[in-house]
């Protein structure tokens, strides 16, 4: 009966001289919630940087208590915009309070998505995003989103953002079909805008860092 | 044991079981619309290859029930609350330009082309077993008249995720065709087109031994193990690595099935190791792969394992280049392939059949299909077999008009496919395809010498498939 735990011993005095040693080490970024490896990194990859695809929102760095808004809003279906009810809500479905606010944070530690290459739109987009379009009703963007687009609280981070995921948002608040809690806020934006100033603001987001 | 023309023509037939599609169940275990793992079935897109490489256990609904477990430190025990349980029914007419006869042999008459209903219906039980095991077990009745396997696998998978966010996904699993357990739809046993009549001429070009066993048609079973690593910005790098070893499945079919022209094989001597290598790049809307693969299989040339053997040797090289419309409302997906296989004849002619030493046999296609709305498709390509004449294997004149033999001895064939398909419901598909050959089994006029063109094997298609 004793046997085990005296081949263990040696083991466990191995872990316990190691442990002074790892822990002076420098600190390794932690490990993926379980949930990011068994659902979340297979669209918006593991750290939220780059993924599948262009309608797959980059994850990295954006406003954690913004992320935790939104996985229940796909959750309780108040967010419920095509892609949201087709890629979103089976996925928030699986994902307990606890398990929403552990990805939550693993995404918003995680460093800022790389900015995008500069367009021929960008100087353009960027003139929406700091004046406005004062004789449209648009105000600045960067009002509530940040000077440099990084959001904060309910505002979520622009910069870097994939350009069609921003065009498709634009336009799925402009129409309502995004009508989640603060969606409100952006319909009034967005019903000013045209499609073409919705591309020149995109691509003025994206090579944002 | 040479084959009579229609028993050949009928074995022949029975040689390419069609590949599966979309599967239901998957879609009830992870919530999601067939859609975002397919763009049309069964041409997956990259997460439903990481769904494929994950063993098929992502889950999302709570379809899993958990047993409370009284006794600590006993395995755990989670069960489905619905079994992963899909049917699959497709339907066929078709319509062969040199009439049925062509086709059918002298039983084939009727001059009314050939209606299916049922062409094929499956069952599969696909989806999770435990956190790491799951499987896409399929069944399927055929114009046989019999049940019998069609090309499944069960999988267990695990992986594990560096600081940088690279993944080592690994896999172990046991299949009974080879390229099944493969992620692209350029290899055999997913290649376009992906559903044809049983009564298409297509499935009596000369294929190579992957090719034939497609659908597992070959009663084989497959041990194998894969690793695919992702790195990269992303992890949109992929490379993927698989190893199987396959030998004669006892139980189905006794070791026996047919090569087009060839007597009846036997079991493996041994393994039959295959190879495979892909590397995936993703880019946004944007994601292509090559690939090469390789398999060794050494046959008795009878049901009886004893004797000496034949040996088919066959490499390939694949490549896939897929775009996928932001909104997903378009996509295109295109695949080349080549296979060359070297065909060694060393098996004791005792049994009556007499090939060259040494054949060479080349296919080759090339094809690309368009998806609009998740609705309306189109699929255009273009398809080669080409390699040495061989009377024991392609045939000689028999005198019947309507024998699919070459006087030549030549398997030279090729042609293209034109298909238009309409969606009605993701899980609802209509297709309408016609081929044409430009030359069949080495010429286009009067290939079997009994003044059958090439273009007489020209067959229109409606099919028929249902997933539910
Ligand atoms: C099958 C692919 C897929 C998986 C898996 C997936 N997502 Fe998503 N996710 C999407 C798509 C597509 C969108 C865009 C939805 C829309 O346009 O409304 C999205 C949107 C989001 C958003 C909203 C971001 C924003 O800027 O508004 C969050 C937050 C999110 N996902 C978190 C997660 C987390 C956390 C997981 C894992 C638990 C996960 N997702 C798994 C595809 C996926
Ligand atoms: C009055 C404050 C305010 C202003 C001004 C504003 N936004 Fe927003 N924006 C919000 C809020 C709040 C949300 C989150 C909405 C939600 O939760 O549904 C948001 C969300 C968005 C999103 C969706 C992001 C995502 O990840 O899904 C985009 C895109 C966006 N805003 C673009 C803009 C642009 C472009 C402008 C300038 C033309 C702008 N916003 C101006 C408050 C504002």
């Amino acid at each position: 009966m004793q046997r085990p735990l005296l081949q263990l011993a040696p083991l466990l005095l191995l872990l316990f001289t190691a442990a002074p040693i790892t822990s002076a080490a420098p600190r390794t970024p932690p490990k993926p919630p379980a949930r990011v490896m068994t659902s979340c990194y297979m669209c918006h990859s593991t750290h939220g940087d780059d993924p599948r695809f262009g309608y797959i929102p980059r994850l990295a760095h954006q406003s954690e208590s913004y992320i935790v808004e939104q996985l229940k809003a796909f959750r309780d279906g108040s967010r419920s915009d095509p892609p949201g009810e087709m890629y979103m809500w089976p996925v928030s479905q699986a994902l307990s309070n606890r398990d929403i606010d552990l990805v939550a944070d693993w995404y918003a530690s995680q460093p800022p998505p790389p900015p995008q290459p500069a367009g021929p739109l960008t100087q353009a987009g960027s003139r929406i995003f700091h004046d406005g379009i004062l004789k449209q009703d648009v105000p600045a963007c960067m009002s509530c989103h940040g000077p440099e687009a990084a959001g904060n609280g309910i505002f979520p981070r622009l910069a870097g953002q994939n350009v069609e995921y921003l065009i498709e948002q634009l336009r799925f608040f402009k129409s309502g079909v995004r009508h989640d809690k603060n969606a409100d806020i952006m319909h009034s934006i967005a019903i000013h805008l045209t499609d073409h100033e919705m591309r020149e603001v995109a691509e003025y987001l994206t090579t944002l860092h | 044991m040479i084959l009579t023309a229609p028993a050949l023509a009928l074995a022949t037939l029975f040689a390419f079981v069609t590949p599966a599609h979309a599967i239901p169940s998957f879609a009830r275990q992870t919530g999601w619309s067939c859609s975002v793992c397919h763009t049309i079935y069964p041409q997956l897109t990259p997460i439903g290859r990481l769904f494929k490489l994950e063993g098929y256990t992502t889950a999302n609904l709570a379809g899993m029930q958990e047993l409370k477990q009284k006794i600590r430190r006993m395995a755990p025990l989670e069960l489905n609350r619905v079994p992963p349980l899909s049917v699959m029914i497709q339907a066929s007419a078709a319509w062969i330009q040199g009439g049925d006869a062509n086709q059918f042999g002298s039983g084939g008459t009727t001059g009314q082309g050939a209606v299916e209903f049922p062409e094929q219906v499956s069952f599969f039980y696909a989806g999770r077993v435990t956190r790491n095991i799951g499987t896409f077990f399929h069944v399927t009745y055929t114009h046989t008249g019999a049940f019998g396997m069609d090309d499944s696998d069960i999988r267990w998978a695990e992986h594990q995720t560096e600081p940088d966010g690279s993944t080592l996904i690994y896999g172990a699993e046991i299949n009974n065709t080879p390229t099944e357990p493969d992620l692209w739809n350029s290899v055999p046993d997913w290649n376009w087109p992906f559903a044809t009549s049983n009564y298409s001429p297509l499935r009596d070009i000369p294929a190579t031994y992957i090719q034939q066993a497609a659908g597992a048609s070959e009663p084989i079973a497959g041990l194998g193990g894969y690793l695919a690593y992702l790195f990269g910005p992303g992890e949109s790098h992929w490379l993927y690595l698989e190893a199987d070893v396959y030998r004669s499945a006892v139980g189905i079919g006794s070791g026996t099935d047919q090569f087009f022209g060839a007597a009846t094989l036997g079991p493996t001597r041994n393994v039959a190791p295959y190879l495979r290598v892909a590397y995936e790049q993703n880019d946004e809307e944007w994601n292509w792969e090559v690939g090469a693969l390789g398999m060794d299989a050494t046959i008795y040339p009878t049901t009886a394992a004893i004797g000496s053997t034949d040996r088919f040797l066959d490499f390939g090289l694949d490549g896939q280049v897929q775009y996928l419309d932001l909104t997903g409302n378009q996509s295109f997906t295109a695949h080349v392939s080549w296979i060359h296989e070297t065909e060694d004849w060393q098996a004791d002619p005792a049994v009556g059949f007499k090939p060259n030493p040494v054949d060479t046999l080349d296919t080759a296609s090339i094809n690309g299909q368009y998806l609009v709305n998740r609705r309306y498709g189109a699929g255009l390509g273009y398809f080669w077999a080409w390699g040495t004449p061989d009377p024991a294997l392609y045939g000689a004149a028999t005198g019947n008009p309507a024998a699919l033999v070459s006087a030549n001895g030549s398997p030279d064939t090729n042609g293209l496919t034109l298909e238009l398909n309409y969606l009605e419901a993701q899980n609802a598909e209509f297709t309408l395809q016609y081929s044409a050959f430009n030359k069949y089994l080495g010429a286009s006029s009067n290939y079997n010498g009994q003044g059958q063109s090439a273009s007489n094997n020209n067959i229109l298609t409606l099919l028929m498939w249902l997933a539910f």
